[in-house]
């Protein structure tokens, strides 16, 4: 029986040129999509391939789409009045809509992490467990993917001994951690972030970059933010979204010092964009 | 510009005196109703009264079978409502995406809340004991007064359904939850206060109710624990109102008072939690 979610073979996607090429091993491909929110298209038309492991920064001022097409790759959009796209999404080989029946399946394929941190007002263990009540697992099991999901979002030592505390109670740092944590417990292969240090302190910032790039090296992490020295210390692969298009698209080293575009250059040095 | 400062302040010195009268003409009314109902009230009132039958129409005993109907009709009825109300303020936060439908619902809510109780008494008396043959029964008024509960319950039960702020919906969703599991887990956990509110508020009212209960559901005297669905009770509200036709008599009128301040103690408890409950919910919205 053929495997109904085949895992793609990537490579990254080195520049725009490139894209095409690596369009056969993405982790997400995106073609000709546009967005709206009523009659307002939010995003123009975009086409772009996303590899399958590193961390992708989709970079760009406020307001550009960004997180509008981040919350289309796992359809959460879809709860959001007057949402609509056109064009397509694939996501691990399967178009988003038509792959995934059940976007519930989606959704536990490619995690996602919001702006704000979002505990739910129970137990840090219950907040864990939420995303495993699909699957039939022995409490042993469970509370082992729990341990290693917390170890991997860097925040078992602080919390392994109050499990049975409220999530509430943790700093904003800790609980955003604790929800990359929670969204990696379905050990999913596309982790979303849609701007997940932007309500909290430098410090905690840190600690979250330095967990993304490490979740980089194994699976496929799309990062929303419009911080710029952010997306240059973390970042593999940048995609820089002005006006709802793509403006330019490469690898870090390409984005950061050898960019062609003059908005990019704009906006990277001035932090400024007039499109 | 003088004159029109002056002006300015003289109208505003007058908008807050009105306003200051306005709270001191409420709360006199208020403060004098349940002041007297307390005063004449609480000389009548003791656990004997509280648990001993009335005798002779009510001017001599007590008022435990009143008590007893009245609390059996108003639990009765919250068990009715409950899921009926839960059932729509879900549908509505959860499931339903069509604005003219849910227009709809508030305004048929609005609209249900608005009809005068008797109105809901002649509609069990024409429905339920003349169409359906029920006779007097406490059942069919723990119906009724369900169905005048429905709008307080499933408007207060919405409202807290709706005050979930949206980022717990999208993450619970993306953590591959489903609608049923995000209702189970997110919406029914954060909105229990919320509905527990509503339901005790809907109780406050429906425990002092007479008008629907009058024609379907109670006795003036003669009646004990019920034995059947289709028996009649006898309650607070209409053992008051017995009362007050005696009212000639000291003995009858201390009973009335005493069942009244049992009646408005009852109504407070509810009410009491209900704002208990609500401040609750507040504190941790804010936390």
């Amino acid at each position: 029986m053929p495997d109904k979610h085949p895992k793609p073979q990537l490579s990254l996607v080195k520049n725009s040129a490139g894209a095409d090429a690596a369009a056969q091993s993405s982790a997400v491909k995106v073609r000709n999509f546009s967005a709206y929110y009523g009659k307002n298209c939010i995003i123009s038309d975009v086409s772009l391939d996303l590899p399958e492991k590193g961390v992708t920064c989709l970079l760009g001022p406020s307001g550009t789409g960004k997180s509008t097409l981040l919350r289309w790759i796992n359809r959460i959009n879809e709860e959001t009045e007057n949402a609509s796209f056109s064009g397509s999404i694939n996501v691990l080989g399967l178009d988003v809509l038509e792959g995934y029946p059940d976007v519930t399946e989606l959704r536990r394929r490619t995690g996602m992490v919001f702006q704000q941190p979002c505990v739910f007002p129970c137990s840090i263990y219950d907040n864990m467990l939420m995303g495993l009540r699909n699957r039939k697992l022995s409490k042993s099991d469970a509370r082992a993917i729990i341990e290693q999901s917390l170890k991997s979002a860097a925040i078992w030592d602080e919390i392994a001994h109050r499990l049975e505390d409220p999530a509430t109670s943790l700093s904003l740092g800790q609980q955003q951690r604790l929800c990359i944590a929670r969204a990696l417990v379905l050990k999913p292969s596309i982790l979303l972030l849609d701007e997940p240090t932007a309500s909290i302190d430098p410090v905690s910032s840190r600690a979250i970059e330095d967990l993304v790039i490490s979740l980089g090296k194994d699976i496929a992490v799309i990062m929303v933010t419009h911080n710029i020295i952010q997306a240059k210390r973390i970042a593999d692969h940048v995609i820089f979204l002005c006006d709802g298009k793509i403006v330019e698209q490469g690898t870090r080293t390409h984005m950061f010092s050898m960019r062609s575009s003059e908005k990019t250059r704009t906006y990277i040095t001035e932090e400024f964009c007039d499109c | 510009m003088f004159k029109a400062r002056n002006r300015r302040h003289f109208s505003e010195q007058c908008f807050a005196l009105a306003a200051r009268l306005s709270l001191i003409i409420c709360a006199g009314i208020l403060l004098f109703l349940l002041g007297s109902i307390f005063i004449q009230g609480i000389s009548a009132l003791s656990l004997e009264f509280l648990f001993t039958p009335s005798s002779s129409f009510g001017k001599s005993g007590g008022i435990f079978y009143q008590l007893f109907g009245s609390l059996l009709m108003v639990l009765v009825a919250a068990l009715l409502v409950l899921p009926l109300a839960l059932g729509t303020a879900l549908f509505r936060n959860s499931y339903n995406n069509n604005t003219g439908l849910a227009h709809v619902m508030d305004q048929s809510l609005y609209a249900l809340n608005a009809i005068p109780s008797v109105t809901y008494g002649i509609f069990g008396l024409i429905f339920f004991v003349n169409l359906l043959n029920t006779g007097i029964s406490w059942f069919v008024g723990s119906i009724i007064l369900a169905i005048m509960m429905l709008p307080t319950v499933t408007l207060s039960s919405y409202q807290a359904m709706a005050a979930i702020p949206k980022i717990y919906h999208e993450n619970a969703a993306a953590l591959g939850l489903t609608r049923t599991q995000i209702v189970r887990r997110v919406t029914l956990p954060q909105s229990f206060h919320g509905v527990v509110t509503g339901l005790l508020i809907g109780l406050s009212r429906a425990i002092g109710e007479t008008a629907p209960i009058m024609f379907i559901a109670t006795a003036f005297s003669g009646v004990t624990v019920p034995q059947s669905l289709v028996e009649p009770v006898s309650t607070l509200p209409t053992h008051i109102l017995e009362l007050a036709q005696q009212s000639t008599d000291p003995q009858a009128l201390q009973n009335a008072w005493g069942a009244s301040l049992t009646l408005v103690l009852l109504a407070a408890t509810f009410s009491g939690l209900a704002l208990f409950l609500r401040s609750r919910l507040n504190s941790e919205g804010h936390q």
